[in-house]
């Protein structure tokens, strides 16, 4: 496993090389530049911008220095606000991962629980019930449900707050809480469509489980109901669930431009829209690779999980 | 691997239950200010709703956002009234100028102090004006300063080698006379040059903080004030705190801090303003109609000094015709287009340079270029495009938003029924559209100016002379040309200003380069417990309502 875990690793860096070639070439394909303000600038001060930031290079020169600082972990400085690129990841990214973790741990608890009891009450009004909870947070995008819950929870209520400007947990690990107001919109808010796909691989894959011959031995040999479900069912039918996990957790902690944006969260997803819509080419770069190592390792993570989970594979 | 699982599954538990526990026995975070109401100390907290600024470096950036930071924090030789004249800041009274108009002699106030306690002189002054010319800075609005003898030398001379750079650098026609009196030579007498020494591009830049002119600007935490307030902490895209300098020798600051909220979307600070979480915001435009009852008395609305209309680019058929622009001019009701598409938060007009800065009342074009579907239809037949046949095809090129979606529909219907032409729209994002027009490849874009310093020359000087330097529209008049060239160094204001109302005729009566629409109308919300921002704007204020003045700020919430 050591051998095919350091194969992977190094599958990575030709993986990454090609991913900022393509997003190298495709941004410079993109009309417009990151000079093109909506007060056109004196092609005096235009020239000054470009030398300053090294784009007046030929592109296959700027390609081949972006690549060497890239070898050597340099992002370079972001256009918009000549700050060290590094520095603004680390710092977004500092956010948007505990935005994404308090998120998962909101999908994953509550998409199982929800899972398993609609699975054990099949057909029931306990499973309709979790079955239209479900059903309503896959149809709902964040965009539509954040706006949703600021108004009823934050306006009418006013039990949190519209600004999420200090999300994170970090303090409450120092008993510091004032920021409560702040963590419940949001989290819910990324959280419910992740939670509802959950519970729906989760009761499908009880469902199947529940109905296979172990179970029903388990059960003739008078174990209780609770050991048979936690056990022997939910035990075997968590696998499909962790292939889902890897990615759903990648896809939170790399951050959310709607729910960053609507709670006015300073995390990466927003920043990286943004890049994208200022044409901030060093930081559209650097996000790029940074997600392309994030996704690239937590598959990687998956993988190797899958052999914990199943003693059926192999590498 | 499933009893670890499982674990961490009772522990990601037992994080949601501390979560829920503290939802449930949380205190009130309200963040009342302490201190009495008193009006000699400052006392209280407010929150602004504000935007983002790009670039912390007043010698770089042209943003507004960010130029609305630096105010609050440094402040020039002058700083502009709630009437735009330049009254002195850090200058004690107004410059010295020398017969021919061309050296102006400042003398600086006694004793003042950046915030750390260091002298600030003269030669910061001079610092400041030389980043602003330093081709390594690269500074947006360097092209104010043009007419600062050696200024456009050192700034072109981006390609010299440093030794070179050095010696223009050094030839910058700015001196410090002694550590109290600086000294600018300019090329020609320039009246309006004591509004350039309010500006930013000519704030002091601490010399004891910067080794050298190419030396970086230091970050907010870092850096040295000489304004009213000076940041106490920052966290980028989330907020900044200000507090107030300690060596501040102006007017006493009324408030003890003032937090910054940087928020996106004016929606969401919108309800942000409905619970408290900030005191003052931009109001949402597109939300205005439930605003105005809403909050009736705490919305304000005033004209900005932004005028958005019609450009055309003069070089490109059909537009390249003055009937075909008088057409589409006149085929526009602008009093219905700014009703339906904008919910009036906008003002119809057919002038381009606002009421507030040419001493007009407006109208005086309506003859001209106001909605006349009679008129139009002739002068269409006139460019040989009788109820539109045979009209080329003519694309609106517009960024893409839900509010000029609506307005390019508006116009393509309104055009299609007066004068029987299809106008195609074409969608882009901000940049492309930028790119676009800056290289001047469109034939009709929306858009328009909005103002840099308060003087008419600003809606002129390189915009519509021809080859100016941002004219884009490629509009050329030698009238105007000539009418602009005497004006931009008369030192008889008067003429001056009436030269400048000549050259708005010139450039309108054909629809040269553009037909205007609208000018804008600035919307805020602010509670009542505030006072000093409405009462203290500027017509330019177009991010915080009295930005220039947040010394003034007070507010009565305890």
């Amino acid at each position: 496993m050591v051998a095919y875990t350091i194969r992977r690793i190094l599958a990575m860096i030709p993986l990454i090389i090609a991913i900022a070639t393509i997003t190298f070439l495709l941004m410079h394909a993109v009309q417009g530049g990151p000079f093109d303000t909506d007060k056109p600038l004196p092609p005096a001060t235009l020239e000054n911008l470009k030398r300053r930031y090294g784009l007046d290079d030929p592109l296959p020169i700027q390609y081949v220095n972006y690549l060497t600082n890239l070898a050597k972990f340099d992002f370079g400085i972001s256009i918009a606000n000549n700050r060290d690129i590094t520095d603004i990841i680390r710092e977004r990214m500092r956010v948007s991962v505990q935005l994404g973790i308090a998120t998962f741990l909101f999908a994953t608890v509550f998409g199982l629980t929800l899972g398993i009891l609609s699975s054990l009450n099949q057909n029931g009004p306990g499973d309709y019930a979790g079955v239209f909870i479900a059903t309503i947070g896959a149809a709902m995008p964040s965009i539509v449900l954040a706006p949703l819950l600021t108004i009823v929870f934050a306006v009418k209520l006013g039990w949190f707050n519209v600004l999420s400007s200090d999300y994170g947990f970090t303090d409450w690990f120092r008993g510091d809480f004032s920021n409560w107001r702040q963590v419940v919109l949001p989290t819910v808010a990324l959280g419910f469509l992740p939670m509802a796909f959950i519970a729906r691989i989760t009761r499908a894959s009880m469902l199947e489980v529940l109905r296979q011959d172990y179970v029903r031995t388990a059960r003739s040999k008078g174990l209780s109901e609770f050991v048979v479900v936690v056990r022997h069912a939910a035990r075997n039918a968590m696998i499909p669930v962790l292939t889902v996990l890897g990615p759903i957790f990648a896809g939170l902690i790399t951050g959310s431009l709607v729910i960053e944006t609507l709670f006015a969260i300073p995390g990466l997803g927003r920043e990286f829209v943004r890049s994208v819509l200022i044409r901030d080419y060093g930081l559209i770069m650097g996000v790029t690779v940074f997600y392309a190592v994030i996704i690239a390792f937590m598959n990687l993570v998956v993988d190797l999980l899958y052999g914990l989970a199943d003693p059926r594979i192999r590498y | 691997m499933t009893k670890r699982y499982w674990r961490m599954l009772l522990s990601a538990a037992a994080i949601v239950a501390v979560a829920v526990a503290a939802v449930a026995c949380g205190d009130d975070d309200d963040n009342g200010g302490t201190g009495g109401g008193g009006s000699a100390a400052p006392s209280g907290t407010m929150t602004i709703g504000a935007t983002q600024f790009e670039t912390w470096d007043p010698h770089f950036s042209d943003f507004a956002q960010d130029i609305t930071h630096f105010v609050y924090v440094w402040r020039g030789l002058y700083h502009l009234d709630v009437n735009d004249k330049p009254q002195p800041a850090m200058a004690d009274g107004a410059p010295q100028v020398s017969s021919d108009g061309k050296t102006y002699t400042i003398k600086l106030k006694k004793d003042l102090k950046w915030s750390d306690g260091q002298p600030l002189t003269a030669e910061d002054f001079v610092l400041g004006i030389q980043r602003t010319c330093n081709p390594d800075v690269a500074g947006h609005y360097q092209y104010i300063l043009t007419n600062i003898v050696g200024c456009d030398d050192y700034y072109n001379a981006a390609q010299k080698s440093a030794a070179e750079k050095e010696e223009l650098r050094k030839k910058v026609g700015v001196r410090a006379v002694d550590a109290q009196t600086l000294e600018v030579k300019l090329q020609e007498a320039q009246p309006t040059f004591p509004i350039i020494l309010a500006l930013w591009p000519t704030f002091p830049a601490p010399k004891h903080k910067l080794a050298s002119v190419d030396a970086p600007w230091p970050g907010p935490l870092e850096n040295v004030y000489n304004g009213p307030f000076m940041p106490a902490a920052y966290t980028e895209k989330a907020s900044m705190e200000l507090k107030p300098n300690p060596n501040w020798t102006g007017t006493k600051v009324g408030v003890e801090k003032v937090v910054l909220k940087y928020v996106d979307d004016a929606a969401v600070l919108n309800n942000a303003y409905r619970t408290g979480e900030v005191d003052a915001t931009v109001a949402n435009k597109p939300e205005l109609d439930k605003l105005k009852t809403e909050f009736a008395k705490e919305l304000q609305l005033y004209p900005a000094t932004r005028t958005i209309g019609l450009e055309f680019n003069v070089t490109k058929s059909p537009v390249d015709k003055p009937e075909v622009r008088l057409a589409l001019s006149q085929a526009t009701d602008r009093a219905t287009l700014v009703k339906v598409v904008f919910k009036d938060a906008n003002t119809p007009t057919t002038s381009w340079v606002p009421p507030a800065r040419n001493g007009l009342k407006g109208g005086e074009y309506d003859a001209i270029l106001g909605f006349n579907p009679t008129k139009a239809k002739e002068n269409l037949a006139k460019a040989g495009y009788p109820d539109g046949k045979g009209f080329p095809q003519l694309t609106l090129l517009l960024v893409d938003s839900q509010t000029n979606k609506l307005l390019g529909e508006f116009l393509q219907a309104e055009w299609k029924k007066h004068l029987g032409i299809d106008l195609k729209l074409e969608f882009v994002d901000s940049k492309t559209r930028s790119s676009r027009f800056n290289s001047s490849d469109f034939q009709l874009v929306t858009g328009g100016w909005q103002e840099d310093y308060p003087d008419p020359e600003n809606w002129f000087l390189g915009l519509w002379e021809t080859g100016g330097s941002i004219n884009k529209t490629k509009t050329s008049i030698k009238a105007l040309d000539d009418i602009i060239a005497k004006a931009k160094f008369n030192t008889n204001d008067e003429q001056r200003r009436q030269q400048y109302r000549e050259a708005e005729k010139l450039l309108l009566q054909e629809a040269n380069g553009i037909a205007p629409l609208w000018h804008t109308l600035a919307a805020f919300l602010v509670k009542p417990h505030i006072s000093g921002m409405v009462e203290n704007k500027r017509p330019g204020d177009t991010f915080v309502p009295g930005d220039w003045y947040i010394e003034l700020w007070k507010t009565s919430k305890k």
